[in-house]
Order: structure tokens, then sequence, then C-alpha cells
């Protein structure tokens, strides 16, 4: 029971060189690598519940400026889009909000001094998912020359969105000063995996 | 006997009263605010750009809060904005050499005359809730900071991490308040970094004066 009781510890996604990332691409001197998080065990070892059954893909993300100039990563300019063009949206941590009530939140504990533990080891792993999520968010940032950033996005993905080998990553990089727009797009899921 | 049974009636309605208090407390919880952000600000070594810099606070940022439960029945406040807002002004007059605070209703007293303007935003306040008072408690702030040269261009984005961890305790308040210390001074101290060792800031301010 003692046991039961640990509080969970989700460790952090040790980040792979770029090449390894069999899905991965780079244009006009941004580099970008996309891993999904598909199978349960993965899901279960790195955010400690498998968030596809709660509707939410986790995508890792990284990003690299091979170019001589800054550019902004902005995790609200990438979006999935499916190979016919229908966007199917942008990543929402809010999506971790409901994933943290259907996880039960802070249960009101009644009855038995195990059924309050229960509650609150529930509770608490609710929590310790929900921080964890925003610990492992890829964040908003300008990147300059040689500099790397990385991070998860999560999706919302509904059963109908089913087969994800059709879906496309698309960021928008912006130039720094400037603002031009570059749009890189590749494969979720790439043909090789 | 009539006495005594008007003494037992009265007993019970208040029992009965009392009763009906607490569960509608057990039903609805209590909510608190605790004051426990630090208001002192760490101290930075200064090393000004040449540049004059308006800081804007904007209401969102001073209205930034944590909330959560801290047990099944207590709904707790811990107000951030204060205190991010002071620590933000002193990092800010540690960095540049020029410094004009801009606070929500406030209207610029330089008008156009600033080389650039520093903005933040808080984009999360997460504290985990150990099961035991002897797990570790991890609060974490997330901040957001934005550079704009003169012609309102992004210069400079960074989003900032600052965590402080320390056993939930008996006295989970105390230890509230150790947490968001740490992570404050975590918070500035790798902002302060991020500005300094800025390429983009670096080529607008010319030098480090």
């Amino acid at each position: 029971m003692l046991a039961a009781c640990a509080t969970l510890h989700l460790p952090d996604y040790p980040v792979n060189s770029f090449q390894s990332y069999s899905s991965r691409t780079t244009s006009q001197g941004v580099a970008l690598a996309v891993k999904p998080f598909l199978e349960p065990k993965e899901l279960e070892s790195y955010f400690g519940t498998d968030l596809r059954s709660a509707g939410i893909l986790p995508v890792f993300m990284l990003f690299e400026n091979h170019g001589n100039s800054t550019v902004l990563v902005s995790k609200d300019s990438v979006t999935l889009v499916s190979t016919s063009g229908a966007h199917l949206g942008t990543a929402n941590l809010s999506t971790s909000e409901s994933l943290a009530s259907t996880l039960g939140g802070i249960a009101i504990a009644i009855g038995s001094i195990p059924m309050m533990l229960a509650s609150a080891k529930i509770g608490s792993d609710a929590k310790e998912i929900t921080h964890n999520l925003a610990v492992k968010e890829l964040r908003t940032k300008t990147l300059a020359p040689s500099a790397v950033t990385s991070g998860f996005l999560y999706f919302a993905i509904s059963e109908n969105n089913g087969d994800l080998e059709h879906l496309h990553v698309k960021a928008s990089i912006a130039g720094i000063p400037d603002g031009n727009i570059q749009i890189i797009e590749l494969a979720l899921i790439s043909k090789g995996e | 006997m009539m006495k005594y049974r008007s003494q037992i009636l009265t007993a019970s309605k208040r029992i009965s009263h009392y009763s009906f208090i607490c569960i509608c407390i057990f039903l609805i919880g209590c909510s608190t605010t605790w004051n426990v952000a630090p208001e002192k600000p760490l101290v930075l070594a200064t090393n000004q750009f040449d540049l004059q810099v308006r800081l804007v606070l904007s209401q969102e940022l001073l209205d930034a809060k944590w909330q959560g439960k801290v047990d099944p029945f207590t709904t707790v406040q811990i107000p951030l904005g204060a205190a991010l807002a002071a620590h933000s002004e002193h990092m800010a007059r540690a960095l540049f050499r020029d410094v004009t605070v801009l606070r929500p209703g406030q209207n610029s007293v330089n008008g156009d005359n600033n080389d650039v303007v520093l903005t933040s935003k808080i984009v999360s306040a997460e504290r985990t809730q150990p099961t035991t008072i002897y797990g570790q408690q991890t609060t974490t702030v997330i901040v957001e900071w934005t550079l704009l040269d003169s012609k309102g261009r992004a210069v400079w984005i960074d989003t900032i991490t600052g965590q402080g961890q320390s056993k939930m305790g008996l006295y989970p308040e105390k230890n509230a308040e150790l947490q968001f210390s740490a992570a404050f001074e975590q918070l500035f101290k790798n902002c302060y970094e991020s500005i300094l060792s800025s390429d983009e800031i670096k080529q607008i301010a010319g030098k480090l004066k």
C-alpha cells in the first residue's frame, strides 16, 4: 500500500540527434524533425498515462537553425493537416486540463482509509501528469544561427482522424526581424517507419 | 420533565444546525489566499546594454496567480503578479541603461523615444501534489518574454522556466513560499542570462555599457 502511495515520477524525454529521427526535413536553413508518440508503453513511460486513449496525440518536435539569420519558432504556428489540406488544428495544452478531470482531479475522500489513499493517489497522479505536460511542451522562442529547440505539442485527435499516416506537420517559421514566413511541411509518420 | 424535553429539543436543533454547516463546508470547500510569492528580487550583476527600454507590465501579468486545491476541501490562490512585476523591473534595470515602466492605464511619457519595448506574459504556473507529506513537491513558473525594436518588430523572444522543489511537509504554506522563491530565482536568473547572451540584442545595442 505504501508503494502504491509513492508519488508518480515522469522522466525527461532524451533528445536524440536530428539524423536519428525518421521523419525529418530541412528547408531554407531550418531543420525540423518530428516523432509522434503512439505506443501505450512509451506514453505511460513519459507521460504517466495513455494519452491516445484520452484523444491526445503528443508529438515531439526538434528545430535546428542551420541558416545565417535568426528565426522564430512558435508553438501556435504549428498545425496538423491532412494530405488533402484539411486543417486538423493546433496544439492546445488545455486538453491536459480535460485530461486531469478525466483522471479525477483531486477526489473528495469519503469512506475508508484505503479509499482515501486511493483518491489522494489519483489526484496526485493527475497533478503530476498535468505538470509534466506543461514542462515538456514546446516553447515559443527566437532561434539564433546554430541554436536548437525542442519539445512536445499536444494535438486533439479524434477517432475519426484514425489513420495517422495521411497527416502532415506544417510549421510557419518567421524570419527575425523581417517577419518573412517560410512554411515547413513533413509527414507525421515517415513511410520508412 | 418538560424542561428537560425542551432542552433536548434545543440541543438537537443546535446539533442539526452545526451538522448542516459542516456538510455545506464539506461540499463547497474553503477558499483562501497565500501571499507567498517572493517580493524581494534576487541580486543581479549590472551589465547594461546601452538601450532605452520601455518595460510594459500588462494587466494579464499583474493578475497572474496560481490556484489549486491543497487538500480535498481547500482551494488556495497564490497571487504572482506583483512579484513578477517587481522582479521584471529589477532585472530590466540591471540589463538596460534607461528603463521606463509602463503599467495598465498609464501613457508613455517619452512617446516613441524608446529603443526597445520589453514585455512578458505568464505561460503557466503549475504545482504537483504528492500523495503524502513526505513526497517531493515541485512548483514551476513559465514566462514568455518579448523584445520589440523601435519599429515594433520582434527582435528576441524566449520562454523561460523556473522551478522550486521541497517536501510537501506539514506546513504547505511555508513550503509554497520556499518553492516559489526558488522558482522565481531560477526564472529571473535564466531570463537575465538569456537576454545578456542574445546576439540579436547585442546587435541593436552595439555593445555593453
